[in-house]
């Protein structure tokens, strides 16, 4: 093995983000890491890359131990790596973002460019013949000269490839190169890649796509709450239970079987809370969202679930005014909501829990329970709390904190501890607690399980279904799609931007078809095999 | 190199007889070279100085003190003064590049003050607030050359900006200078790409300084008399201020800056302590409205404005 990765451990505080990770790839190899969000792909590309020193285990390149080596350090023995976030430089032409990559190789120095010695001449004349060769290879050749911030998603997605070939590295590891792209962007980007291995590279990719992984990938390595869970070819990871109960999780015994189904004859005379009416959302070019259509009836807990990038983000954007909605409608109550800001929103009696919690970590757990009332407190209690007529103006922080306090007692014994000093699971119950004080009418809560120890994640979503027994509205958005489909009474699959199965949640449980939003439909293994490749490597 | 063929029409202006006119270029000209080591290191590398005033002092200071005190050689002098700040520069960048952003300013800002209170206070060897007069004029004896008038010394200064400019433009068209501009885009990025982002960082930073205080010696020699205040935090401020009006990448926009700054500094004394508000909104309007400098803008604007005045013939269809 070329690359050997044994037993990486990789602690960040208390948090645990990889745990005894080994694993090899060998030279030419087509390696695709997928798993959950949060399971840890993207701090293993930055332990290997040489973004983080892992914190156990060895990681040795070509018989040399590279682990803690800085990534300027990886990247002339021939490692180099993309990034989510694209990280292009943005200021600069297509031709010259792919020039930058090769200049640390060309080892112009900085001293002789003052003078601009016949060296720098030469190396530039080098880097120019570079660029133009792997922009061909991209296919951006046409872009040449454009300033690369205009080019679209897909093209900077390949711009950052040739860019990183340019540094002279042989193998790339691509941390989500196909994310935020449309179908024929990504059918060129596996054409990219299916054409960077003919030429002997060997490549490491991050996905969330399946359809797109099943494509290219000859080998698939699934992480989980930070450790390898499955190695194998993508026929046999199709159909590996672990790695299907690791993307839709795994429901809480619990809350099984102790449903309550509300009364559907009751809720057929109201009018919905939430409807939303063909929603479509777009970023510059990128369709995040297609003709959705979601209704909340009062009193109804609805899941809305999907993989990762399924659109599922930008519907709860969409809900608190902060994606921009190419077409549809959003009705809250009646009113109609589409242009609504933020503001308006939460006035109108909708809490949102955002992903990732968002607490003020620098304030203790009863302040940031006092930060959800805010908007609704008077001038008085804002300015002047120790006015006596402070809390009649502002009504009923104290009273509501101690309601909080008993639905999570969890916070009471916490009161005075800072947010940031909460574990995943406490901080949920906080962001839920922050939420509930606004006193909504709708709670709208995204990925609470994420980064939530399992048995904490049970005991959040029997809280969820105490609160909806006392007539909370709820629109969970989860990727835990089993455990948010247990407690929920209807669900709907989002996948690639668009509502693929909608219906009752018990139906969608049993349902073939939420795996397949998942975990996507591979092609016979056959046909692609000979198309991709000419020549295998298993 | 139209911008260095441009600036041999500079050449005329001692002959114009206007003292000045001399006087003023001669200002204009030492300025532009801290303020393009400033464009270096912000503009092209998006790393923040509010400290290069400290540089341009210990260049002043130093090579003042190397002629006044040891009786060398002025030109040793500035040599020795510009190698020195380089060389310190290096281990300041060391120290400092492990900051970004608002920390990077702060750090820079206090290493300014620093600097400042070195200058008042050591006193032996800068003559504390009242300054460090009796500097000597420059002169090549060899040649027969005296740098004694504004006449004759504006073409060292001449030569100081030209020197700079090439080789500030050198630089930053050559590919080494498209990783500058890339580490103000993205670290993360110049780093998988095999650069050692610190090392060039202080590279960058010891360019910057070497430009500065090679300028603060030029000026020790040419003015004849220093004192800490003109080397202070203002003049940190004021090249940024400067930078910000050329556009941040622009050697060209950056000398047009460093003429209407200087220019503009004039009247504004009259303000007293309030010119620092005009300089403020400059930098307001100017970053706000027109991020490629003032030169860029204006010209925008004008052609914005005369195809405004052409629509409404155009619309009478």
């Amino acid at each position: 093995m070329t690359l050997t990765v044994s037993g990486i451990g990789m602690k960040f505080g208390g948090l645990e983000a990889l745990r005894d990770i080994t694993f090899g790839v060998d030279d030419g190899e087509l390696v695709a890491v997928i798993g959950p969000n949060g399971a840890g792909k993207s701090t293993l590309i930055n332990v290997i890359c040489g973004n983080y020193a892992p914190t156990a285990g060895a990681i040795e390149f070509r018989h040399r131990r590279i682990d803690a080596l800085p990534p300027h350090i990886m990247n002339p023995l021939g490692i180099v790596r993309t990034f989510q976030t694209i990280e292009l430089f943005r200021e600069l032409t297509v031709h010259e973002n792919v020039m930058a990559g090769g200049v640390a190789g060309a080892k112009v120095g900085v001293a002789p460019s003052l003078f601009r010695w016949p060296s720098v001449s030469r190396s530039e004349k080098a880097l120019t013949r570079m660029a133009d060769e792997y922009l061909d290879l991209v296919g951006l050749d046409r872009r040449r000269d454009d300033p690369a911030s205009v080019l679209s998603a897909g093209q900077q997605r390949l711009l950052i490839i040739a860019r990183a070939l340019a540094s002279g590295a042989d193998w790339l590891f691509l941390d989500e190169p196909g994310a935020g792209l449309n179908p024929v962007a990504k059918e060129r980007l596996a054409e990219v890649i299916a054409r960077l291995r003919d030429h002997g590279k060997t490549i490491v990719f991050v996905e969330h796509d399946m359809g797109f992984i099943g494509r290219i990938a000859e080998r698939i390595i699934v992480i989980d709450r930070g450790r390898v869970i499955a190695d194998d070819v993508p026929e046999k990871i199709r159909s590996d239970e672990r790695v299907i109960s690791a993307y839709l999780g795994v429901g809480s015994a619990s809350t099984r079987g102790g449903r309550k189904t509300a009364a559907p004859s009751k809720r057929k005379e109201t009018a919905p809370l939430l409807d939303i009416r063909d929603l479509t959302v777009r970023y510059g070019g990128i369709t995040a969202l297609q003709d959705t259509s979601l209704t909340l009836m009062p009193g109804e807990l609805v899941a809305v679930v999907g993989a990762n990038g399924a659109g599922k983000s930008t519907l709860l954007k969409a809900i608190m005014g902060e994606a921009p909605v190419a077409s549809g409608k959003i009705f809250l109550d009646g009113q109609d909501a589409t242009h609504w800001t933020p503001r308006q929103f939460v006035a109108a009696g909708l809490s949102m829990c955002p992903e990732g919690r968002q607490l003020f970590g620098s304030l203790s757990v009863i302040d940031n329970l006092k930060l959800g009332r805010y908007t609704q407190v008077g001038a008085l209690e804002r300015w002047l709390p120790w006015s006596p007529r402070a809390g009649h103006e502002g009504g009923d922080t104290d009273r509501l904190i101690e309601e909080v306090f008993d639905v999570f007692p969890l916070l009471r014994e916490r009161r005075d501890q800072l947010a940031g000093t909460l574990s995943g699971g406490e901080g949920q119950v906080l962001a839920i607690g922050r939420a509930l004080m606004n006193t909504p009418d709708l709670l709208v809560l995204d990925e609470p399980s994420l980064g939530v120890a399992p048995r904490m994640i049970a005991e959040i979503f029997e809280r969820l279904t105490a609160l909806r027994e006392r007539g909370m509205t709820i629109l969970l958005v989860e990727q835990n799609a089993r455990a948010a489909l247990e407690i929920a009474d209807r669900g709907y699959v989002l996948d690639s931007g668009r509502v693929m199965v909608e219906g009752s949640a018990v139906e969608l449980l049993e349902s073939e078809s939420m795996a397949e939003a998942y975990l996507g439909a591979f092609p016979v293994s056959g046909e692609t095999g000979a198309a991709r490749t000419g020549g295998t490597h298993a | 190199m139209k911008t260095p063929l441009a600036l041999v029409c500079l050449l005329i202006v001692p002959f114009l007889g206007s003292d000045y006119l001399t006087n003023l270029l001669i200002v204009v000209m030492l300025h532009a070279l801290p303020a393009i080591g400033v464009s270096l290191l912000m503009g092209y590398t998006g790393q923040i100085s509010l400290g290069h005033a400290a540089f341009y002092g210990l260049g002043a200071y130093g090579a003042a003190a190397f002629s006044v005190h040891g009786g060398g050689d002025p030109w040793i002098g500035i040599a020795l003064a510009t190698f020195l700040v380089g060389v310190m520069s290096s281990y300041l960048g060391w120290v400092i590049f492990r900051l970004r952003g608002h920390y990077l300013a702060v750090a820079t800002l206090g290493f300014g003050f620093i600097v400042n209170i070195a200058f008042v206070e050591l006193r032996d060897w800068t003559g504390g607030p009242n300054g460090l007069p009796g500097i000597p004029p420059l002169d090549i004896p060899i040649l027969d050359l005296s740098f004694h008038t504004d006449g004759t010394f504006f073409y060292v200064a001449w030569v100081a900006m030209i020197l700079a400019v090439v080789m500030a433009q050198n630089l930053v068209n050559a590919p080494v200078g498209l990783v500058m501009r890339g580490i103000a885009e993205s670290e993360r990025a110049v780093s998988s790409l095999g650069n050692d982002v610190t090392s060039l960082k202080r590279k960058i930073l010891v360019i910057s300084a070497a430009v500065s205080a090679a300028s603060g010696g030029l000026y020790a020699h040419y003015i004849g008399y220093i004192s800490p205040q003109p080397f202070a935090i203002d003049f940190s401020i004021k090249l940024v201020v400067i930078i910000a009006i050329g556009g941040f990448r622009s050697i060209p926009g950056i000398l047009f800056a460093t003429l209407f700054v200087t220019v503009i500094t004039e009247p504004l004394q009259e303000l007293g302590y309030y010119d620092v508000v005009v300089y403020g909104l400059f930098l307001v309007v100017i970053i706000a409205y027109m991020p490629q400098g003032l030169l860029q803008g204006a010209y925008g604007l004008g052609r914005r404005m005369l195809s405004g005045a052409r629509a409404p013939a155009g619309a009478g269809r």
